[in-house]
């Protein structure tokens, strides 16, 4: 960047560039630079490149599984932020360690520029790739949607939450140049963040889930937008309920813009001495800092799970209507901590005069009050079982598990549907009563003794690495000594 | 790595003392281990991992996922970080130390390029198997004496050994041709992204002819598939080798670009 000539530095020119103030001068520049250099324009090639291998990839499986409009639209627009984040996080990285490095910041020692300036006028042209980035998804959206009602809301949703997570991750990018002695570590730095908010992404579905999945799902800002986006657009859920991921997301990008401009930017050196290991004052700080370590006391108390199971007597049977099935259950409530199975039975019997159809006897779970929907296979191995015709006045019984995932009130009940005679007919299915149950939360602090184990190994492998640094230090102090 | 010390033993008198690969080894495991680097590789690992840990522990108590699953999570997320450590010093070893003109004082030196591109190549995956030895408490621990616990060690180390050899080969490679280690960096980083890229996609695409096809291109899906197959559900090698194969065969293609076509054009000055 030469901005340096733009600005207003001998007295002179003051009165004439009064107008513009230096972070515009400082955004026109970079903006200029950037898209005129082809710098972006390389990394929006690649962009295109990788939605378009991602979008083939979506239609073969969308042929082959039947994935709804509505999903393609949700996965497409999920794609466009997760890559064009990316963009500018890549030109964030480079700003300011980039150009310390090339020395093309020290003409601005010249200026009156305020680092603050300097900051607000690269973090918005590193903010420009992202608009172009979502209007290159727009095709893609709306031919993998094929034109379905819920592009509209799934792009602004979808310009809403990568506008904020371009904020959050750019600027982190930002403060990590800003925080570098070369490029190299500013860009590590700044990729190594980025996957490791994607790596969890890999995960199984089950593996997420649960109190402590779902919290690691809000504190993670891709992962929180993508739950938010998904069940506003795909689940139709509202964007009060979902609110919590939407607060991941402004927070981050809340937090990070404030630690820029109040922490970062202040603090930012111009000089090329600055990049030099041991020259600066800030950087000598940020490593001791870092080599002090934060100290890390989390209690090794291990909270054993309290049996709190009270079971009631069976339920009343539910007369069988047309079909002359009932059915009955031996739990009529019960009350468990997450993490604990409850066992029930089932009696599904004939109560009429003839033999009855083949059936299936489904089970349900729903939450009562508010909070995350069910998810009965997350719940439980087995949602159906079979029953064979039963003769006038015999029964079947059928053993059930339920695994208490998530603290809450719930529901369960199971319907018993008799197979229908043919195309043309149809039958009616019968509800058990429900059984009430209320999980409470789930209280180990130390599941399955990983902690000790998960403390311990951190620890003793920082203690390990404190040594290299301990001894270059005695070294240098002895060097000094002799010296 | 400071080539005067590489150097030194090259004088006509002491030349056969020890090969140089074994120099350059030597000397790379000294700065990146006891330079701290690795270390701190190591720390941030052990942090990652226990989080997947204790996440996984959680899982298990709530009954979320059988306890092999979890163990097949766990070695997944140790071979995906862990991966990262050698990917990330081998990015830099050529294309940071030319940049640094460190390899220059090399020229004075009867020195084969291959043989300094295997002395780093060892020195990069040196990472993978301290990597490794810390995952072990996290496995015995979540495999809570479980017989699974040796085939996941077996398998994970077998196969994280294979795609650390590819991935640190394939760093170099990129190093090689780098013109700064910001590129190679940058470059090195994007293919380990996109190498991650088919596991988001949903199982119903990767169990398609078409995403059987993706997952044997991508080494890594490829491998994951094969620890899920052989831990999680227990499968002979006899079946889950098809999976097996795309690794085997990515590292040894990426190893023999690697030495026998990348590192004799090994330039050790920058270009001007």
């Amino acid at each position: 960047m030469s901005i340096a000539q733009d600005l207003p530095v001998a007295p002179a020119h003051r009165t004439a560039r009064r107008a513009a103030p230096v972070w515009w001068l400082v955004f026109c520049r970079e903006f200029v630079d950037l898209w005129t250099g082809g710098r972006v324009l390389v990394l929006l090639v690649l962009f295109s490149l990788i939605m378009s291998v991602t979008s083939v990839l979506r239609q073969l499986e969308s042929q082959l599984s039947l994935i709804p409009p509505v999903e393609m639209v949700f996965l497409t627009v999920l794609s466009s932020i997760t890559f064009g984040l990316f963009v500018g996080l890549v030109i964030a990285a480079d700003s300011f360690s980039g150009e310390r490095e090339r020395a093309t910041l020290e003409p601005l020692l010249l200026t009156p520029v305020r680092p603050r300036q300097l900051v607000v006028g690269k973090f918005l042209a590193a903010l420009t790739p992202w608009p172009l980035t979502l209007l290159i998804s727009v095709p893609y959206v709306w031919v993998l949607g094929q034109g379905d009602d819920s592009i509209p809301e799934a792009l602004l949703l979808g310009a809403m939450l990568g506008g904020l997570m371009s904020i959050a991750f750019t600027g982190l990018a930002m403060i990590i140049s800003i925080w570098s002695r070369s490029n190299r570590t500013s860009l590590f730095a700044s990729l190594l963040v980025y996957l490791i908010f994607l790596i969890p992404t890999q995960w199984p579905g089950s593996a997420q889930k649960g109190d402590l999945g779902y919290l690691v799902q809000q504190l993670n800002p891709l992962q929180a937008s993508s739950e938010f986006l998904e069940k506003v657009v795909v689940n139709n859920r509202t964007v009060a309920e979902k609110m919590p991921y939407l607060m991941a997301a402004i927070y981050a990008a809340g937090g990070v813009l404030l630690v820029l401009m109040l922490v970062a930017a202040p603090r930012l050196r111009l000089d090329v001495e600055a990049s030099r290991p041991g020259r600066s004052r800030w950087h000598r700080g940020a490593r001791s800092e870092a080599l002090a370590g934060p100290a890390l006391v989390l209690a090794l108390l291990s909270v054993p799970a309290l049996g709190l199971g009270t079971a009631a007597a069976a339920a009343p049977s539910v007369s069988g209507g047309a079909s002359g099935l009932s059915i009955t259950t031996d739990l009529a409530y019960k009350t468990v901590n997450a993490g604990q199975s409850i066992k029930f039975t089932t009696v599904v019997k004939n109560t009429g005069s003839t033999t009855s159809a083949a059936s299936n006897v489904a089970m349900n779970i729903i939450k009562t009050g508010e909070g995350e929907p069910v998810d009965p296979e997350d719940w439980s191995p087995e949602r159906t079982q079979g029953v064979d015709p039963l003769e006038a006045g015999e029964s079947d019984a059928q053993q059930w598990t339920v695994n208490a995932i998530l603290k809450g009130d719930y529901m369960i009940y199971l319907t018993v549907i008799p197979e229908p005679a043919g195309a043309d007919a149809t039958t009616y299915p019968v509800s058990s009563p429900g059984i009430h149950l209320t999980v409470k939360a789930f209280e180990k602090s130390n599941p399955g003794g990983v902690l000790p184990v998960a403390i311990v190994t951190p620890l003793a492998m920082a203690a390990i690495a404190m040594v290299p640094w301990w001894r270059r230090r005695r070294q240098g102090s002895a060097e000094s000594t002799e010296g | 790595m400071t080539a005067g010390t590489v150097a030194a033993p090259l004088a006509p008198a002491r030349r056969s003392a020890a090969p140089v690969w074994w120099l350059v080894l030597r000397q790379e495991l000294t700065e990146l281990w006891m330079g701290g680097r690795v270390l701190t590789y190591l720390v941030l690992y052990s942090l990652l991992m226990s989080l997947t840990a204790f996440l996984l522990a959680t899982n298990t108590e709530l009954n979320l996922l059988p306890l092999r699953q979890n163990i097949v999570v766990a070695v997944t997320s140790a071979l995906t970080f862990g991966l990262f450590i050698g990917l990330a010093i081998g990015a830099e070893s050529i294309s940071g130390e030319r940049e640094r003109a460190t390899l220059e004082p090399l020229l004075l030196t009867p020195c084969s390029p291959r043989q300094v591109v295997a002395g780093k190549f060892l020195s990069a995956l040196s990472a993978w198997p301290g990597a490794m030895l810390l995952t072990l408490p996290y496995l015995v621990v979540l495999a809570q004496g479980h017989t699974v616990l040796g085939s996941a060690l077996v398998w994970g180390g077998v196969v994280g050994t294979l795609l650390a050899a590819m991935f640190v080969g394939f760093s170099l490679i990129v190093s090689i041709w780098s013109e700064s280690s910001r590129v190679s960096l940058f470059i090195c980083l994007l293919a380990y992204a996109a190498s991650l890229i088919p596991a988001q996609l949903p199982t119903e695409f990767l169990r398609s002819p078409a995403g059987v096809v993706l997952t044997l291109i991508d080494p890594v899906e490829s491998a994951s598939t094969y620890l899920d197959r052989t831990i999680g559900s227990g499968q002979p090698l006899s079946q889950a080798w098809p999976f097996l194969a795309s690794p085997v065969a990515a590292t040894l293609l990426t190893l023999a670009v690697l030495f026998g076509w990348a590192a004799p054009r090994l330039r050790l000055m920058a270009r001007a």
